[in-house]
């Protein structure tokens, strides 16, 4: 049996006194797939903050659950540290340091272990070829004057190079051209393994023509009101987020 | 004797006095003298260099008829009261590959060090002087100091100066440069520590095509004052200069800066611009800011700016996403923004002590 890896527990958040997340249950094994869809305002890119520890929001209820463990309130460093990743929305440019040392560090605080400057050169190179980014993205600053695609392309190589348990990608196919979203399809296709697990948040599905979603989410208005297969998908678009509202529970 | 630590750092254009900002003094006495025994050369004397120490310097500026600019109260204090001195001359047509570097340590035998250092370039030579002030133990430590440069038709002398002293420490520091035809003057100056900081770099461009760039960073927490008043001043033609400067405030740090570009009549075709970037990690810190540009030529094109930002907590939380404490998330958006001048520093060595200097210092913020 796969080991369950997430486990949100009647969350309730909010953030600056405006409640957000009404009471959210979610759970996700080792080697699932899950995605969530919502229309805007439903709390989906809250969630993924909350999930990773944002200091701006306030979980009032419940508890989150990594691996067993209530990390409800752990520092978002800890939770990285714990397997934990978040690919950005709206990803920040942090002048001054490079791609590759940015990422080396990171791993490296992630680790705890040293990580040799050549053997990782090799590997990032590898990477960078496979989801097809110019090399010299690596000596750029990170995100610094990075298109839109670009931007979300380095979360990718992140979540490659990082190697977490358990990604949370919000919106990474929002804003991308038809080849910048196969690449970055390619990318977690490339990530996704038995032993980990993504959490999909997204508005189109395009990302999903050539990805296996296991579970497909839908948030309302702070609560997961239905869950499904992909054949929810096809549900949404033809009836619209609207016709969901009366529905509550799996 | 009229006390040279007060009414400092004189604005150029003095202004309502109760904006803080006309002059600066120190707090308390400056230490009566007492002997610097530490040697600060590091490294053998390259060929093309020749250093001099204990010169007195009035003989040697009537030598080279040079006049460098320092307020005179100041520098008859400084000679008076030197108690390490040198003078460093890069010969003529020189390129000195390997930084000079001096490097002044106070501790418990030398607690008080009075330096005055004298830099010379000589025509079309080029040079790097690194000068640094680190402490030893946690002592109460006092350091005034005056570095001259005096760069000669064609010649191109970069200044990087690195204070690391402690909380308790007191700093006064100046910088006087001149620079003749297409002459080429760059002083970067790191300003990482002290009870109290007070530094001062102004430089004259006199000869036509000259060039000057003062690029500094500044680091102020616990309840540590920093006194900053940079300029430039175009007098020859067609001459070019740049002031940039990066700071972070924390905790309930104080700081003001006077920077201006002055455009002097007669100093026709010449651009200067100014640039001042403060980050605020903390909301009780104080931060004052005076960019001036001072125009006696209408022939000229001069830009300033001063802006300031709170510590971007979006950053912070991406960086931590990855991994990063907060604190060592906090020595990145620091870095990313010192970065631009810390990249002037080509010694690794020291650049590495400046990023464990800023890290201990965070790690308090």
């Amino acid at each position: 049996m796969s080991k369950l890896l997430l486990k949100v527990q009647n969350l309730h958040a909010s953030v600056e006194d405006k409640v957000i997340i009404k009471g959210l249950d979610l759970q996700i094994n080792e080697g699932e797939v899950h995605v969530i869809m919502g229309p805007n305002g439903a709390g989906k890119s809250t969630l993924a903050n909350i999930i990773m520890g944002h200091p701006n929001y306030k979980v009032t209820e419940g508890s989150i659950y990594f691996e067993g463990e209530d990390i409800t309130e752990a520092r978002t460093d800890e939770r990285a540290k714990k397997g934990l990743f978040l690919s950005f929305q709206a990803p920040e440019e942090i002048s001054g340091i490079t791609m590759e040392n940015f990422m080396r560090s990171s791993r490296a605080v992630l680790s705890g272990e040293e990580v040799k400057a050549y053997a990782f050169h090799k590997e990032l190179m590898l990477i960078m070829d496979e989801l097809q980014m110019d090399r010299n993205y690596a000596v750029r600053h990170v995100n610094a004057g990075f298109s839109g695609g670009e931007k979300k392309k380095s979360e990718i190589l992140q979540m490659l190079v990082l190697n977490p348990k358990l990604a949370i990608l919000d919106e990474t196919d929002s804003g991308l051209d038809v080849d910048a979203v196969k690449t970055v399809s390619s990318g977690i296709n490339q990530f996704k393994n038995s032993r980990n697990a993504i959490l999909i948040i997204t508005h189109n599905t395009k990302i999903l023509d050539k990805l296996h979603a296991d579970f497909v989410h839908v948030l309302m208005d702070g609560k997961i009101v239905k869950t499904g297969g992909t054949a929810l998908i096809d549900q949404i678009y033809e009836t619209g987020f609207a016709s969901m509202e009366s529905i509550s529970g799996k | 004797m009229k006390n040279v630590f007060k009414g400092i750092n004189e604005i150029p254009v003095k202004t309502w006095s109760w904006l803080s900002v006309n002059d600066t003094e120190l707090k308390g006495e400056f230490p009566s003298w007492a002997a610097y025994k530490e040697n600060p050369l590091t490294g053998s004397v390259p060929e093309g260099v020749e250093i001099l120490v204990m010169e007195p310097l009035q003989t040697y500026f009537e030598k080279y008829k040079l006049e460098p600019r320092a307020k005179k109260a100041f520098q008859t204090y400084m000679q008076e009261n030197r108690n390490s001195g040198y003078v460093i001359r890069i010969t003529k047509g020189q390129t000195i590959e390997t930084p000079i570097f001096l490097s002044f340590k106070l501790d418990e035998s030398s607690p008080v060090l009075v330096d005055n250092v004298f830099i010379l370039a000589e025509e079309n030579s080029r040079a790097t002087v690194i000068i640094r002030y680190s402490p030893a133990g946690s002592l109460d430590l006092s350091h005034s100091g005056l570095t001259q440069v005096y760069a000669q038709n064609g010649a191109e002398l970069n200044l990087i100066k690195v204070q690391m002293l402690a909380d308790q420490d007191r700093h006064v520091d100046h910088v006087a440069g001149a620079a003749e035809a297409k002459a080429k003057v760059k002083v970067v100056l790191a300003e990482l520590g002290a009870k109290q900081s007070i530094t001062n770099c102004n430089i004259d461009l006199r000869g036509e095509n000259s060039e000057a760039r003062i690029d500094s960073i500044y680091l102020g927490d616990k309840e540590r004052m920093l006194d900053i008043n940079y300029r430039i001043a175009h007098l020859g033609k067609n001459t070019v200069s740049e002031i940039h400067s990066r700071g972070v405030l924390a905790d309930r740090s104080e700081k003001v800066f006077r920077g201006t570009i002055d455009f002097v009549s007669g100093a026709s075709g010449s651009r200067g611009k100014e640039e001042e970037y403060a980050v605020l990690f903390s909301p009780f810190v104080k931060n004052v800011s005076a960019p001036l540009l001072l125009c006696g030529e209408d022939d000229v094109e001069g830009a300033h700016a001063a802006s300031t930002g709170k510590l971007d907590e979006s950053k912070l939380f991406y960086l931590m996403t990855r991994g990063f404490s907060e604190t060592d998330a906090k020595k990145i958006i620091l870095e990313a923004s010192f970065n631009p001048v810390l990249q002037k520093i080509t010694d690794e060595s020291l650049k590495e002590q400046i990023f464990s200097y800023i890290k201990e210092r965070l790690s308090y913020v």
